[in-house]
């Protein structure tokens, strides 16, 4: 009995009584041998697929598709089994019209989809019967097998269901040299699925349900250019830029929204999906202490003051504008590529100093040089004074409409360098000495910020743009490297 | 394949699955994950640990079970401790620290109130057995009554004991008009807005599924986890006694007691005379540890003194070291009474930590279910007030030859009041600071002899008055969230 289970029966009857712990609920042992238990999966799924397209004198098209699932977890209740997916479209390629001329514009087409797209509630979440369990505890040995509800039967669980509606242009210039497409879209879904709190008195306080519906609009363009097409020099661009703006239209809550909530930037009916907000901060009174400007415009000094409506919407931590620009000049053998990234228009908050009561514990940033100390610096600073106490910092002043305030979200856009390589592949006659298929050099440089929309040195790309706390940035680096490939 | 073609094949397609063939084959109930049907699963329903324990728990996505903490609130709120500001302002519990403080409002607006969830959160299993169990596959007819009085039964003592934290206090005159909590009967998380039952409509709901099922329960123990006849008799004795109906409540608990040695179980008192006066094995007291007081008491399921096992786990009270038995509680204990052990001024952990009054330090659950002491506690009090002084007599010798040595177990009282006031002080003796004594407090309020209530609460250079209203808790700000149409209590 040198290893493995330790065995008590033979402990117990050497005369050593209660030798360990044998809680039988936590010890497995030869004598509480836990029970085995296996299972079985059977999920049925039937599922129809249909995809017609016509095209009528390559001039209109008409598309749609259609899709059913059927599932045994869905229930036989015709409302949740029947639940099609599908898209309906048409073109019309104008540039094959036969009283289209246009030497410049060779190519343009216009097109409308509308779809609804639906996500089934994850199987065995809920649904028409109560989803159970099987566990055995020592407690109850010789009972029967144990079970434990772990999703409550829930018939008002639908699909969540997305209708989409976009309208797009496509066009090609000189040839197709320039070429691109536009779109612009409306997203509606509806019945978003997920876990939301319900009333304990019912034996569950969450429930996989639906909780609300979300708004996302906006538009993508795409640009690809040939610059400069020669024999040994050619140039190509493509362009990329969308914007997209979200709103939450409906949201089932535990609790009413409450000041806070809005400063931690939860999601609410209202707003986009990731808010910002922030205090009208109006400077230090005469003691050093920050105030600010309620919505009914009176000045806040406390905590306790902090009505819902105080805090300001600033704006969103999700890019409005985004989108990416790649180079690709190639002469002869050498082949200089980059592409550059960039994310405008959203907002975070910045990382300012948070301390300024009790011990010191670590540097602080060089500001801090510059907080109230006298009566009369509230006039040249807007940096909150130090005091000792804990206590008393909490009880006579809120440091948050400081470094909470409006003036602290700032513009997290920025562009970057996401990467730029220049290469060399030596040319065939050089291959076929060395028999290979392909020997190129060729050297990297990935991460650098171009620019940045703020002054404090902050990357947003490694940044909570919410709660304002720098990541770890990873810094640029370079790649060097020889790609062979042998025939 | 032109236009008109792929239309008609498109639509034969679909005419032909979704008109009927394919509902037979998606009928078929989902495995792995089980849903209930047969009786023997419907059995299972009650073998499942979460229902053995008052304790809040909160399903979480992805199967996960979140244990939010034991419905404690009792003991906090208890006229038989006390505490100190460095001990009570340390527990993370805010609504404890109301609680204690006999305040009104206890929990935050996003507190997940333990003492609501712990009680209703269980009420959904019993529900589904009730609803479904007489239809189930494979049982017996009587073994289908049986589940179904089990369901009925355990439902009705858990409406009874949320409606002794959230509801008015039984009293006759106004019981038709006091606010009682809601009665949940359907496992359906679809209900909103519950109205709250009458405290007399409340009464009446426990009374009468108590009484239907007690015939069809099992005759004798031969669980402590799973509930007999004596069990439901208890509990029904249980009512009648907070009601103060002592004659009502005394046949049942007779009944009770008499059934207890029929069964495959043993059901007996725990001797303090051996196990706390010996270390282990045959005792759970090691003299040189007294901090860890009865540290080999036994788990309830496994603890004879248990009839029915339905416990409030006080561990993590016992470990916050933050609720002092008051100075007039500890005078009640004679020197030779065992129970004395079970308090000291010494943190449990290691006894490092002087405190400034004794805290009970053992056993860490109390059994709210049926069990031996408290059945003899409250034949002994019905008998004394129903004029049978033998009976009381001997019910209380029969518990304290087994917590002290026999020569001091001797009751002696010399009238009624006196035996009365006997029993009082010895339920005190023997459930201080364990969460017990707030029924008590409800009970015996509107006592016209026997209010035995301290309502003064000493917190440092603080008192805190206890007022008639803050014997029933508020509705958590949670609750009416959700429930905005239902009122709260003064």
């Amino acid at each position: 009995m040198s290893s493995g289970f330790i065995d008590e029966l033979f402990l117990g009857s050497t005369g050593v009584t209660n030798p360990i712990n044998f809680l039988p609920s936590r010890t497995i042992n030869v004598l509480n041998v836990q029970q085995m238990t296996y299972s079985e999966v059977e999920r049925r799924f039937l599922s129809l697929y249909s995809n017609v397209a016509y095209t009528y004198n390559r001039k209109y098209v008409l598309n749609g598709s259609i899709r059913m699932d059927q599932s045994n977890l869905f229930g036989s209740d015709k409302a949740a089994q029947y639940k099609p997916v599908w898209s309906i479209g048409g073109a019309w390629n104008i540039s094959n019209e036969d009283f289209y001329k246009s030497n410049i514009l060779n190519n343009l087409r216009v097109r409308a989809t509308y779809g609804i797209a639906g996500n089934a509630p994850v199987p065995g979440s809920g649904g028409p019967y109560d989803i159970v369990f099987a566990s055995n505890s020592a407690v109850y040995a010789g009972l029967g097998t144990g079970y434990t509800v772990f999703n409550p039967r829930n018939d008002l669980l639908t699909w969540e269901r997305t209708a989409t509606t976009n309208f797009g242009v496509d066009f090609g210039l000189w040839d197709n040299r320039v070429s691109g497409s536009l779109d612009v879209y409306n997203k509606m879904t509806d019945n978003l699925l997920g876990f939301t709190p319900i009333d304990p008195t019912t034996g569950f306080s969450y429930s996989y349900n639906n909780l609300g519906s979300l708004q996302n609009k906006g538009f993508e363009v795409s640009i690809n250019s040939v610059n400069i097409r020669k024999k040994d020099f050619s140039w190509k661009t493509v362009f990329t830029l969308a914007r997209n703006e979200n709103k939450i239209i409906e949201l089932k809550r535990i609790s009413a929204i409450t000041a806070g909530n809005k400063l931690s930037g939860q999601q609410m009916e209202g707003y986009a999906a990731f808010p910002v907000f922030g205090f009208n901060y109006i400077g230090l009174d005469n003691n050093g202490n920050p105030m600010a400007l309620s919505s009914a415009k009176d000045t806040l000094r406390l905590a306790s003051q902090i009505r819902v409506d105080d805090p300001k919407f600033a704006g969103t931590t999700q890019p409005l504008w985004y989108g990416g620009l790649t180079n690709v000049v190639t002469y002869k053998s050498f082949s200089l590529s980059f592409l550059i990234v960039y994310n405008l228009g959203h907002q975070m908050r910045r990382d300012v100093n948070r301390f300024y009561t009790g011990r010191l514990l670590n540097n602080m940033p060089e500001y801090f040089e510059n907080r109230w100390k006298a009566p009369g610096d509230e006039l040249v600073t807007d940096v909150p004074k130090y005091m000792a106490n804990t206590s008393q910092s909490t009880s006579q002043r809120n440091v948050n409409f400081y470094t909470q305030s409006l003036g602290n979200v700032v513009s997290a856009s920025y562009a970057k360098l996401r990467d730029i390589t220049l290469s060399y592949a030596f040319n065939s006659s050089v291959l076929k000495k060395l028999s290979m298929s392909d020997l190129s050099i060729y050297g990297q440089v990935n991460n650098i910020m171009l620019w940045a929309n703020n002054d404090f040195n902050i990357d947003p790309e490694f940044y909570n743009l919410q709660t304002g706390v720098r990541a770890d940035r990873m810094p640029a680096f370079f790649t060097f490297g020889v790609r062979v490939s042998f025939k | 394949m032109n236009f008109s073609k792929s239309i008609i094949f498109f639509f034969w397609l679909f005419a032909s699955f979704s008109m009927s063939g394919c509902e037979k084959f998606l009928d078929v109930k989902p495995k792995g994950v089980d849903i209930i049907r047969t009786t023997d699963q419907y059995n299972g329903l009650f073998n499942n640990p979460n229902l053995n324990t008052f304790l809040n728990v909160r399903n979480q996505p992805g199967s996960i079970t979140l244990l939010l903490g034991s419905a404690e609130m009792p003991l906090y709120m208890g006229d038989d401790v006390y505490s100190s500001s460095g001990f009570l302002n340390a527990i993370p519990n805010v609504a404890f620290q109301n609680g204690f403080k006999w305040e009104a409002d206890l929990y935050q607006p996003t507190d997940e109130p333990n003492e609501w969830g712990a009680f209703y959160n269980q009420l959904y299993p019993y529900n589904l057995v009730a609803a479904g169990v007489l239809e189930s596959e494979g049982g017996t007819e009587s073994k289908k009554k049986e589940l179904l009085a089990e369901a009925k039964a355990c439902r009705a003592f858990n409406h009874f004991l949320v409606g002794n934290l959230f509801g008015q206090p039984y009293n006759e005159a106004t019981a038709t008009t006091d606010l009682g909590v809601p009665i949940v009967v359907e496992a359906n998380i679809a209900l909103e807005n519950f109205p709250r039952a009458t405290v007399q409509q409340l009464y009446d709901f426990v009374i009468s599924e108590l009484t239907e099922a007690i015939p069809n329960l099992p005759a004798n123990p031969y669980s402590r986890v799973r509930l007999s006849k004596q069990g439901a008799e208890y509990m029904l004795g249980m009512v009648y006694f907070q009601m103060r109906n002592y004659s009502a409540a005394l046949p049942l608990l007779n009944s009770c007691r008499t059934g207890l040695s029929g069964g495959s179980i043993v059901i007996g008192l725990n001797n303090f005379n051996t196990t706390m006066t010996n270390p282990q094995p045959t005792g759970w007291y090691t003299a040189s540890q007294p901090w860890r007081g009865a540290s080999g008491y036994p788990q309830q399921h496994l603890n004879s003194e248990a009839i029915f096992v339905r416990q409030l786990s006080i561990s993590s009270t016992i470990n916050r070291n933050c609720l002092f038995v008051k100075p007039s509680i500890m005078s009640l204990f004679e020197t030779a009474d065992l129970r004395g052990r079970l308090f000291l001024n010494k943190n449990v952990a290691n006894g490092t930590v002087t405190l400034p009054g004794p805290i009970r330090n053992s056993p860490t659950s109390t059994n709210f279910g049926p069990n031996l002491p408290n059945l003899l506690l409250m034949q002994a009090e019905c008998k004394a007030r129903t004029n049978d002084f033998a009976g009381a007599k001997a019910d209380l010798e029969e518990l304290r030859k087994n917590r002290m040595p026999l020569a001091s177990a001797t009751v002696n009282a010399a009238t009624q009041a006196d035996m009365i006031r006997f029993c009082l002080n010895e339920r005190h003796r023997e459930f201080a600071s364990t969460g017990m004594r707030w029924f008590d407090m409800r009970r015996l309020f509107l006592d016209a002899t026997y209010n035995n209530l301290d309502r003064k609460k000493q917190f440092d250079a603080q008192e805190f008055i206890l007022t008639n209203e803050r014997l029933t808790m508020r509705i958590p700000p949670m609750i009416r969230e959700f429930n905005p149409t239902m009122v709260d209590n003064p």
